[in-house]
């Protein structure tokens, strides 16, 4: 199927040159798999799919056209990438419009897991079964609204005018359960907990759903507690949606040339606390975004963003590097269906040298929060919301669970404050990341 | 246009009908073609056409059940597919503990297109692109602190075809198109971005119904540049009013969710609530297919993904729960008859329990009236994200929150979210507005799949809690 979809990656280019366009770019996927899905406390369906898709990126007289199809005949791909040039000759000018030069790729092995291909549905039947087992024997208590797990091989091939022709293949395992404690009319907080790997023989269902279950029921029961400003525990999940998504948007060189990101005159100052380090690394094969190249074929490489609180670098596309006359730094992001935008691949964030319950234990008043849900501006770093999951903390002790307590503050100005960075990660999804501690946070209680 | 072939009802049923020993089976066919152009800083961003197309099956076979989904249409990659969803079905059926059985439904059989007000394709690429360009430009002329702005346009266009082992067989042409306009004010070190944006089911009229594209542009920008001069409120209890939007927003997520019939099922917090106060009198909230007050809701689905009328949906009747959202399978769990909510995003995905258009009734109170009663209080206007749990907790952000002092609209804060329990805020209404519109038409909601919802309602006046800064 790989040589397959090169072939017509490579085909569709040259048709597209011959519309006349001065650059043309094919990005196909294919990919094939099974999920079985959890719902209220029962399997609810397994499904099995397989799709494909193709996008056509094309430069007319400096005007970007694009289209899409998710057929991939060779009738319906001339029709998209007229498509594609019809759309280019309506757009206006972009001088900064380029496409990547073909590099040499670095070799990023043991994404792809032959054993995925040959997975039975029945055995995602199982292990969803096996998943759903586990978290009810934890504590009769818990109720899974819902889950699944499903496994499936991908496979991507590009081409561009230039000659760039890249393909990998990758498998991926995932799992994910989502459920509450219901215990005599008391009903805590919703949780969820997500896994993957790329690999059949890393598959282990069991300490996710043992996961869910222990925070649903450590929150009944839950408390309130008066105002106060002080230090905030931020879990790995927390760290994740309060810390690494904003930052992630913050050193995108695509918010930085719009205005959108408050770093635009960060680089080389101090943007955080000596202890934040952070890098993007897609070869890093544990993450699920693990490939050897971007979306638009240029090789992926660890790049430092953040290193002793000090902001290194930012991340680029073709496009946005163009704009800087500077090269892409391998970050183009996205599906068959869109322009490819800037983003991260595998977001890792040190470790420290305390261990999480180190930390915690010398915790004299404060709170720890395992799941936050509220409004985050990403341009201001201004965020508000409800500690979903969280425990009040006196000298070094979770005392108890917590209610209608909300958190507030500026994300920019937490950087600063971080006071401690667990030894242990955690690998949720794409990103590893450690648990961080936050002094002088606004904790409300309603 | 790129022409695809489209299999017959005929077709599909003749499939569905290839094997004897299934209990039920349905068969979709969904073609979406859609577009965006996207515009930040006179620069286009994303200017796309998508086509989207294939077929699904699913069938009940064992008491479980299973689904798969081809793009391509022709007859042996439909048997293939089909034969694949009844083993899937067979092997989930090893795990189930149990049995699925499918309740009573109004099937749908025929066409059902739902209303164009000004066809969407009779306004050419071009004039899409100029005037996302236009709009653009304007957003970044109104001031010199607006250094930067966005604009889109979407088009979400559908064809389907729904046909059931008992007997829908339907035909339906959906046409959904969303406009946006962004503006990001900075100031120093300070940046503020303000967005309005309208979804809707219909066509070009449709969407420039409230607003010109012109006046979006224009608030999105004024509201920026104010929100750079704003300060944070303090946090707290407090009597507030919400927007329509913001009304939209509470009814969907805080109320709409734990009224799901799945969501029910698992435990949310109106299991066994049916016939019981749950609001106050003053609220009678809806969940429709199509909505007599407003056609153009970005809900609007006519027909669901089972084949079944979408029915207009009283789910709160003067403050008495009085229905749940149901799809055949949860109807006969609850002995009642299928709402119509099951809904799939696209060919690939399987039908789930989605909301339509979610809103409260207007009542008759007038703004100015609801404000001159507040002695403190706050206005919330402009609805942001947000999320609720199963216990009806909820989180919401608000674009812009005024101050309300002694009966008078004061200040615009910033960064003020409301949060509380759904059911205990909505017992404390005291006031409904007269006014009526819909409010998030152009946001997605997800749950394993994205849909096009709407919400709304009148203005509406309650307690919560504002979250702010602690001092």
């Amino acid at each position: 199927m790989s040589q397959e979809l090169i072939s017509l990656a490579e085909y569709t280019v040259q048709k597209a040159m011959t519309f006349g366009v001065e650059e043309a770019e094919a990005y196909l996927v294919g990919s094939r798999g099974t999920e079985t899905f959890i719902e209220n406390n029962d399997v609810k369906i397994c499904k099995s799919d397989q799709s494909s898709g193709i996008g056509i990126r094309v430069h007319l007289r400096k005007s970007l056209g694009f289209a899409s199809s998710n057929i991939l005949s060779k009738e319906v791909i001339q029709q998209t990438i007229r498509s594609a040039v019809k759309i280019a000759k309506a757009s206006p000018r972009d001088q900064h419009l380029g496409l990547p030069m073909p590099k040499p790729l670095p070799r990023v092995n043991g994404i792809y897991d032959s054993e995925a291909e040959e997975l039975d549905p029945s055995e995602t039947v199982k292990e969803a079964a096996k998943m759903l087992r586990s978290a009810k024997a934890y504590d009769r208590r818990v109720t899974v609204d819902s889950g699944a797990f499903g496994s499936s091989v991908t496979e991507k091939a590009i081409a561009n005018s230039y000659g760039l022709a890249c393909r990998e293949r990758t498998s991926i395992f995932t799992w994910v359960i989502m459920g509450m404690a219901l215990d005599d009319g008391d009903v805590s907080s919703f949780d969820s907990q997500f896994e993957g790997t790329h690999w059949k023989r890393k598959v282990d269902v069991v300490p996710t759903a043992e996961a869910l279950a222990k925070n649903v029921i450590a929150s009944l029961n839950p408390k309130k507690i008066e105002s106060f400003r002080g230090p905030v525990f931020f879990s790995p999940e927390v760290v994740e949606t309060l810390l690494a998504g904003p930052l992630s948007s913050a050193v995108s060189s695509a918010n930085i040339q719009k205005g959108r990101s408050p770093f635009a005159k960060k680089l080389n100052q101090q943007i955080g606390a000596k202890e934040l380090n952070m890098v993007d690394d897609a070869t890093y094969v544990n993450g699920l975004s693990a490939s050897s190249f971007d979306r638009e074929g240029s090789p992926h490489n660890p790049l430092p963003i953040v290193q002793n609180g000090i902001l290194s670098s930012f991340l680029y596309n073709a496009y946005t590097g163009r704009i800087e006359d500077r090269e892409s730094t391998g970050h183009a992001v996205g599906g068959t269906q869109a322009v490819p935008g800037v983003g991260t691949t595998n977001l890792l964030i040190s470790g420290g040298k305390r261990r999480a319950d180190d930390i915690l234990g010398g915790l004299k008043k404060g709170i720890t929060v395992t799941r936050f849900s509220g409004n985050i501006n990403f341009a201001s770093g201004d965020f508000s919301g409800v500690v979903k999951g969280g425990s009040y903390v006196e000298k070094g002790k979770i005392m108890h669970s917590l209610k209608g307590t909300l958190i507030a503050g500026n994300i920019y100005d937490l950087l600063q404050k971080i006071s401690s960075v667990s030894r242990e990660r955690r690998q949720i999804g794409s990103s590893l990341l450690p648990s961080i501690m936050v002094e002088d946070v606004s904790i409300t209680s309603s | 246009m790129i022409v695809t072939v489209k299999p017959s009802p005929t077709r599909l049923l003749d499939v569905i009908e290839s094997l004897s020993e299934i209990t039920y089976a349905e068969a979709r066919f969904h073609e979406r073609r859609s577009m965006e152009v996207r515009v930040s800083q006179g620069k286009l961003e994303q200017s796309r056409v998508n086509l989207l197309s294939g077929v699904s099956f699913r069938v009940l076979c064992d008491g479980a059940w299973g689904f798969s989904s081809t793009a391509e249409t022709g007859k042996s990659e439909l048997k293939k597919a089909f034969s694949d969803a009844v083993s899937v079905a067979r092997a989930s059926s090893s795990a189930k503990a149990k049995e699925v059985r499918l309740g009573k439904a109004d099937l749908a059989v025929g066409t059902f297109t739902t209303r164009q007000r000004g066809e969407l394709d009779s306004h050419n690429l071009e004039e899409k692109v100029k005037l996302v360009v236009d709009t653009e430009k304007g957003a970044r002329s109104y001031s010199e602190r607006v250094k930067s702005a966005i604009c889109s346009y979407r088009e979400i266009i559908d064809e389907k075809i729904i046909v059931t082992s008992d007997g829908a067989s339907a035909e339906l042409h959906d046409f959904k198109p969303e406009f946006a306009v962004t503006a990001v004010a900075s100031e120093g070190e300070k940046v503020m971005t303000a967005a309005e944006s309208v979804g809707v089911t219909g066509g070009w009229i449709d969407l420039f119904e409230k607003s010109s594209p012109e006046e979006m542009a224009k608030r999105a920008s004024d509201i920026a540049v104010r929100l750079l001069g704003a300060r944070q409120p303090k946090g707290g209890p407090a009597t507030v009013i919400l927007d329509p939007g913001m009304v939209g927003l509470i009814s969907h997520e805080a109320i709409g969710h734990t009224v799901e019939a799945d969501f029910v099922l698992a435990g949310s917090v109106v299991k066994g609530k049916i016939g019981q106060q749950v609001a106050s009198e003053m609220i009678t909230l809806v969940d429709s297919g199509i909505s007599e007050r407003q056609h153009s809701g970005a809900g609007t689905v006519l027909v669901d993904d089972e084949g079944v009328i979408a029915q207009e949906t009283v789910v709160i009747d003067k403050g008495i729960m009085n229905s749940y959202l149901h799809n055949r399978e949860t109807a006969e769990l609850f002995d009642v008859a299928s709402t119509g909510n099951a809904r799939a995003y696209v060919y690939s995905d399987d039908p789930l329990i989605r909301m339509r258009n979610t809103y409260i009734e207007p009542g008759d109170y007038d703004f100015e009236e609801m404000v001159r009663e507040i002695p403190q209080g706050y206005y919330l206007k402009g609805p942001l994200g947000g999320q609720a749990d199963a216990n009806g907790e909820f989180m919401f952000g608000a674009q812009e929150a005024y101050a309300i002092e002694k009966g008078e609209i004061r200040d615009l804060l910033r960064g003020v979210t409301i949060s509380g329990q759904a059911f205990d805020s909505l017992k404390s209404v005291d006031a409904v507005g007269k006014d009526f519109a819909f409010g998030i038409g152009s946001g997605y909601c997800g749950k394993w799949q994205p849909a096009k919802v709407d919400g709304g309602g009148g203005h509406l006046r309650c307690k919560a809690t504002i979250g702010g800064i602690q001092q």
